[in-house]
């Protein structure tokens, strides 16, 4: 009895790990055939820096740059505005000694990121918008700030608590030092914990960056949705949001519907590629510590 | 030199009041706005009016929304839990669990819209699941098991050495160990990562929107009828301007459940810092 259980757990554990590594092959490979078609018609290179996307003309045009710089540009906005509050809020808690006061302030973020994104898009709608139409006399608050303003929020707590980890490592492991050498708190994490984070903020950037890129409904509430060479407060769009908002009325098979898998797969090699290489950097980087 | 230091500070712990007042602002915007909308009827009745959403309530949203979240955390906790004991108890070769790792890491990696898109083409296409409960639960496990199977895999690697080492020195079978050593220990942090992972898939409508949510339909059935659910609806009630007092009815009952799953997942913690003295 024990060695059929035994045998059963043995088989189940390795049959769900073949399962789940041969989920991203299955992943790549069926969004790499459905997109590979198109290639026939249109050559790779017009795809990636066409800047007409029409691909229900007659004369079909499917150019995805305004798509990649629209997703790139929120994305470097996002990052421009949280990356400081979310260092200096990591620097905090790293350095925070009551420990119930830094779980509280680690569930709260916790809770931040937890929130669904159609909420913060409905939020930034609602206020971020209104409150660009207002003060900057825009026609239509629907830009690319707007949408850089709500993934700023929504990247902060991944942010925090990736570099938070790392800091606070090197917070305990010079703090008896800097104790005994009589140096205030505050000069030693800036002279001290600072520089040395800067491993630390490199993956903090690249998890908030792929975060970004990859979400789709917030930002396409806010963003405007046209396909046009993005500006800062002029309207633009995602390539989650066009592949959103155009394959409910794609045909089965046809270019449009072919076009809208190949923007996927572009953006998918895109993250997969920069979780790779983060999850090398962060590999390296505890491996240093210790 | 001093005046730099209080610049820093400020600097610290200005972006963490920010922070923390952050989540204060979207709380209290939502709740104080959906005040007035959510009474016992909203929950519980289907939607109404012309276009439909614009009165009426929300029950087949909650409703599919729930189902939907208990297959995606049903199948991803599974899937994620055999892999973990995989990796911490069977495998051997450092090489090849460090390439298992990278590959989970890049599941990570895949947006959701994209995960909608396989499972729109892979499984109500190839598979013939049609738009359905179960394809949208399928796709949402794919885009949840990373975040569990990396939790557990760290939980079961913090297991003592010496704990072990005793249940193989009393002769005892792996899965013996496993089954009645390591679920025991771990159940309550087991359920709330599945907790914690179920809150993210309750919250995503990229996913479910290409492969079975609508924009109305009745309470599901059977896993094989389309659904509504309660991000789409959002999305659907306020991107069509339907109704805005709706949507922050709706915002109201999708924070309510992410936020009930979230403390579900905490409670483990608050336990035990109550504990200590």
């Amino acid at each position: 009895m024990n060695q059929i259980l035994e045998k059963l757990v043995s088989f189940l554990s390795r049959l769900f790990t073949a399962l789940s590594a041969i989920l991203l092959f299955l992943v790549i490979i069926f969004i790499a055939r459905e997109s590979l078609q198109i290639f026939r018609e249109v050559n790779f290179f017009d795809f990636i820096s066409g800047i007409s996307w029409n691909p229900l003309a007659r004369e079909p045009k499917a150019g995805i740059l305004p798509m990649i710089l629209g997703t790139v540009y929120v994305s470097i906005v996002a990052i421009l505005i949280s990356l400081p509050i979310g260092i200096g809020c990591a620097l905090e808690l790293a350095a925070l000694e009551n420990e119930r006061l830094k779980s509280f302030c680690t569930s709260v973020l916790g809770v931040l990121a937890g929130i669904p994104s159609v909420i913060y898009g409905f939020i930034g709608l609602l206020v971020v918008v209104k409150f660009l139409e207002k003060n900057f006399l825009l026609a239509a608050g629907e830009s690319i700030l707007s949408g850089g303003i709500v993934l700023a929020v929504m990247v902060l707590p991944y942010i925090v608590s990736s570099a938070a980890e790392t800091m606070e490592k090197s917070y305990k492991q010079y703090k008896e030092p800097s104790l005994a050498l009589g140096v205030s708190k505050s000069y030693m994490l800036r002279a001290l914990i600072l520089p040395n984070a800067k491993g630390a903020i490199l993956t903090a950037m690249i998890l908030a960056f792929s975060r970004a890129m990859g979400e789709t409904m917030a930002v396409m509430m806010v963003i405007g949705n046209s396909p046009i060479l993005p500006q800062l407060l002029g309207k633009g769009e995602t390539i989650p949001a066009l592949i959103a908002l155009e394959i409910g009325t794609a045909g089965l098979g046809s270019l449009h519907y072919h076009a809208l898998f190949s923007a996927g797969f572009v953006l998918m090699m895109l993250l997969i590629f920069l979780n790779a290489l983060l999850y090398l950097i962060k590999k390296n980087l505890t491996e240093n510590l210790h | 030199m001093k005046a730099s230091n209080v610049t820093l500070r400020c600097w610290t712990i200005l972006s963490t009041v920010l922070s923390l007042g952050l989540l204060v602002f979207i709380l209290g915007f939502v709740y104080i706005k959906a005040q007035g909308v959510v009474t016992l009827n909203f929950i519980l009745a289907k939607p109404a009016g012309f276009p439909v959403g614009s009165a009426g309530g929300i029950w087949p949203a909650i409703a599919g929304s729930l189902l939907v979240t208990l297959i995606a955390a049903l199948s991803a906790g599974i899937l994620a839990f055999f892999t973990a004991v995989y990796m911490v108890f069977y495998c051997r070769s450092p090489r090849f669990s460090l390439l298992l790792n990278l590959i989970i890491q890049c599941i990570a990696g895949i947006p959701s819209i994209v995960l909608g898109l396989f499972g729109y083409a892979f499984l109500v296409i190839k598979l013939e699941l049609g738009l359905s409960l179960l394809a949208s639960g399928l796709t949402l496990a794919i885009m949840i098991f990373p975040f569990i199977q990396i939790r557990l895999q760290k939980l079961f690697q913090e297991t003592s050495q010496q704990l072990l080492d005793a249940a193989a020195s009393l002769g005892v079978s792996q899965a013996y160990t496993i089954f009645n050593l390591l679920l025991p220990l771990y159940r309550k942090q087991i359920l709330s990562i599945v907790a914690l992972a179920s809150g993210f898939a309750m919250g995503a409508a990229a996913p479910v929107m290409l492969t079975g949510c609508m924009m109305n339909a009745p309470v599901p059935k059977s896993i094989t009828s389309p659904f509504m659910s309660l991000p789409y609806h959002l999305y659907v009630l306020i991107g069509q301007g339907i109704s805005l007092e709706n949507a922050y009815g709706t915002a109201f009952i999708l924070m309510s459940l992410v936020l009930g799953l979230n403390l579900l997942a905490a409670l483990p913690t608050i336990l035990r810092m109550r504990g200590k003295p």
